[in-house]
């Protein structure tokens, strides 16, 4: 089964600083880089007037949504990293196959929506990694004497509060 | 060639060299071309959204409503913008929430994976399809009657070049809707509209003096209950108006989207605060428009076109011809969209679920082909001959669909009892029973609008049904717990709050559930 672990592009300062700037005073007691699993494709996307090109897509194993996104970076392999995986819960969990319909179906919605009816169809699948890892930072941090527990995102820094 | 129409030449000539520039100069990977106008900042995105949601109502049903009942018409513009600020605020944020660890994509989807059952799909799709239709006619009729002022031909014609050329823009509308022309197309339109109400507040006194000579008109017209007082204590009434444009609104599909691309998520976040502050400084001003067109244009024959022919009394003429060129394009824009949409409801939700599973995208562009031009061909044959007011049917339709969707929205989210069986009679009851009491004529006799009975009837069908077959049909385990996890926030700074990013909900609550 082929895997790719995609680059984390923001790390545990940046993370640090994106919390900070939202709620100042914030502190973060710490952060754990934790990997999320997707299946990953890639499209020919027929465009208008003949022209074509290359669409990533990413499909969330767990909750069985898909994603365009931009083209994939990987992770160094000389990092040695050793990956903390997160377990599935069992919920909405889907396979490799499903994933691929979900990301080829929302491909062919999306070019039709923006090419409008002349478009043609056609997608076709160039490619796939059966499992893409999305690296997401788990932040413990405080304020006001609260704890917060939160994810940020480790390739565009948004982020989503857990609980506190 | 009147001078209007050679601007509105001009201005479609223009729009479409920007979007033949931007296209050639623009990134040619596949990833630019799906998630175009995605480079582009807040207050781009902002103008972009607001310019294809502006529709004929605005332009048509809003200044029809202020120049008939006068400040009664501003019950619907407060329900516009508390809707809003609904959408917005806690309601929004926990149906967010949870679409993303459902995995829906679109709003239909969301609702059959909360109440898991085909015929949840078999039941929505078929009745937002219905709404959508009446909806993209009230467009048909706008760009009609538009065109009909524009060009001095009969509306029969008028109606079917206006059809003609939304249906022509959604085929190869890809070609010009790039990012720039909606956004050129936006800053015109803005700008147009309160170049509008500025010129009609002058050309009448002022604000002050032109409500004086409203009251020397009728002094009714100055109180919110109706140019004959016919609404006073009509509560019924007003709460209709005020729920139809925030309670109902939400019932749209389109309103009820999510995210498709891993974008960066302040974009998305500034732009719905722009947005608001977009909806505070323009939704008031066609109302207000309609309402002093009584002031210079006592007798017009169609209050519907009341913004336009305010426009062509108050404005210089190329102006005129550059606001309508933009007014037209908006509502071309919003119809186009809502086409779209229909396609996609119809191929997706219904074809591709229903008749054929192994659906290919081939055949979903078809679908969508014949579903686009039978929604035009039937919407002629109904406004051609009889054509309804635009206000009445994007009221009809937002009627509907609130009363049938809006208590399976918000009780996914705030109940967790709520199960497929009542979502079922919820939705069927609050589409029946606004369908019905409009028909019937009750409304007129009861005082009652049919948005309250609607929402009353699905709202009650929701708890009935689920709380009758809680044992036959339980709420499934795996929905018990992410209902869990949307429900877990606690006191959370604002800012903080605000600022979240919705996609990454499952993920979190994923991750968060193993430690």
């Amino acid at each position: 089964m082929n895997e790719l672990v995609l680059k984390t592009l923001v790390d545990d300062q940046d993370a640090q600083r994106i919390l900070a700037a939202k709620a100042p005073g914030l502190r973060v007691e710490s952060a754990k880089l934790r990997h999320h699993p997707f299946a990953g494709f890639i499209f020919e996307v027929p465009q208008l007037a003949g022209r074509s090109g290359q669409a990533h897509a990413l499909v969330d194993y767990y909750s069985g949504k898909a994603f365009v996104c931009d083209p994939w970076q990987a992770e160094d392999a000389e990092t040695g990293q050793v990956l903390d995986r997160v377990a599935d819960p069992q919920w909405n969990t889907i396979d490799f196959d499903t994933a691929r319909r979900r990301a080829k179906a929302l491909l062919s919605t999306a070019a039709l929506r923006r090419a409008r009816l002349a478009w043609r169809g056609g997608v076709r699948e160039k490619s796939s990694v059966a499992k893409v890892w999305k690296p997401n930072w788990m932040v413990e941090a405080s304020l006001e004497k609260k704890s917060y527990r939160v994810m940020v995102d480790g390739l565009n820094g948004g982020y989503f509060i857990i609980g506190s | 060639m009147s001078i209007e129409i050679l601007f509105l030449v001009i201005y479609f000539i223009a729009m479409a060299a920007i979007g033949f520039w931007a296209m050639k100069r623009g990134k040619q990977d596949a990833e630019g071309f799906l998630l175009g106008g995605r480079s582009l900042g807040p207050g781009v995105t902002a103008l972009r959204l607001q310019s294809s949601s502006m529709s004929g109502y605005m332009f048509m049903g809003a200044g029809s409503m202020g120049y008939t009942q006068g400040y009664f018409s501003m019950w619907y513009a407060l329900g516009d913008l508390g809707g809003g600020i609904l959408n917005l605020s806690v309601l929004g944020r926990r149906m967010r929430k949870l679409s993303q660890i459902l995995g829906s994509i679109t709003s239909i989807e969301y609702l059959e994976h909360r109440y898991p059952s085909k015929w949840i799909r078999l039941i929505a799709a078929p009745v937002a399809l219905f709404c959508m239709f009446f909806y993209v006619l009230a467009q048909f009729i706008a760009g009609g009657r538009g065109l009909e002022m524009v060009s001095g031909v009969s509306f029969p014609v008028a109606l079917a070049i206006a059809i003609g050329v939304i249906v022509l823009y959604t085929f190869l509308g890809g070609y010009l809707a790039v990012a720039y022309t909606d956004f050129v197309q936006a800053i015109i339109m803005v700008v147009g509209m309160v170049w509008i109400l500025v010129a009609t507040l002058m050309a009448v006194g002022g604000f002050t003096k032109g409500n004086e000579t409203v009251g020397g008109i009728n002094p009714n017209l100055l109180t919110m209950w109706g140019a004959d007082l016919g609404y006073q204590g009509q509560w019924g009434v007003i709460l209709g108006a005020l729920l139809v444009f925030s309670i109902g609104y939400m019932g749209w599909p389109h309103v009820v989207v999510s995210h498709m691309a891993m974008k960066k998520p302040s974009v998305a976040r500034t732009a719905g605060v722009y947005s608001l502050v977009f909806n505070l400084l323009f939704i008031p001003g066609p109302y207000l428009v309609g309402l002093f067109a009584l002031i210079l244009l006592p007798n017009l024959a169609n209050p519907e076109t009341a913004i336009f022919e305010v426009a062509d009394a108050v404005l210089p003429t190329f102006a005129v011809g550059i606001v309508m060129a933009a007014i037209m394009a908006a509502i071309m824009s919003t119809a186009d969209a809502l086409l779209l949409q229909a396609g996609t409801i119809a191929s997706q939700d219904i074809y591709a679920r229903f008749i054929n599973k192994k659906m290919s995208d081939a055949q979903m562009v078809w679908v969508s082909r014949i579903t686009v031009l039978a929604l035009a061909i039937i919407g002629y044959g109904i406004a051609a001959f009889d054509p309804p007011a635009v206000a009445a049917v994007v009221i009809f339709s937002t009627t509907v669909l609130g009363s049938a969707f809006v208590p399976s929205y918000i009780c996914a989210v705030w109940w967790k009892k709520a199960n497929t069986v009542g979502a079922i009679s919820s939705m069927a009851a609050g589409t029946l029973v606004s369908v019905l009491w409009q028909v019937s004529g009750a409304p007129d006799a009861t005082g009652i609008d049919p948005m309250v009975t609607g929402i009353l009837a699905s709202t009650a069908a929701m708890v009935i049904g689920s709380l009758a077959s809680q044992k036959s049909h339980p709420v499934p385990e795996h929905i018990g717990r992410a209902l869990d996890e949307t429900a877990k926030i606690g006191p959370i700074p604002k800012k903080m709050l605000m600022g979240q990013d919705a996609l990454l909900a499952s993920q979190a609550e994923m991750a968060a559930r193993g430690e």
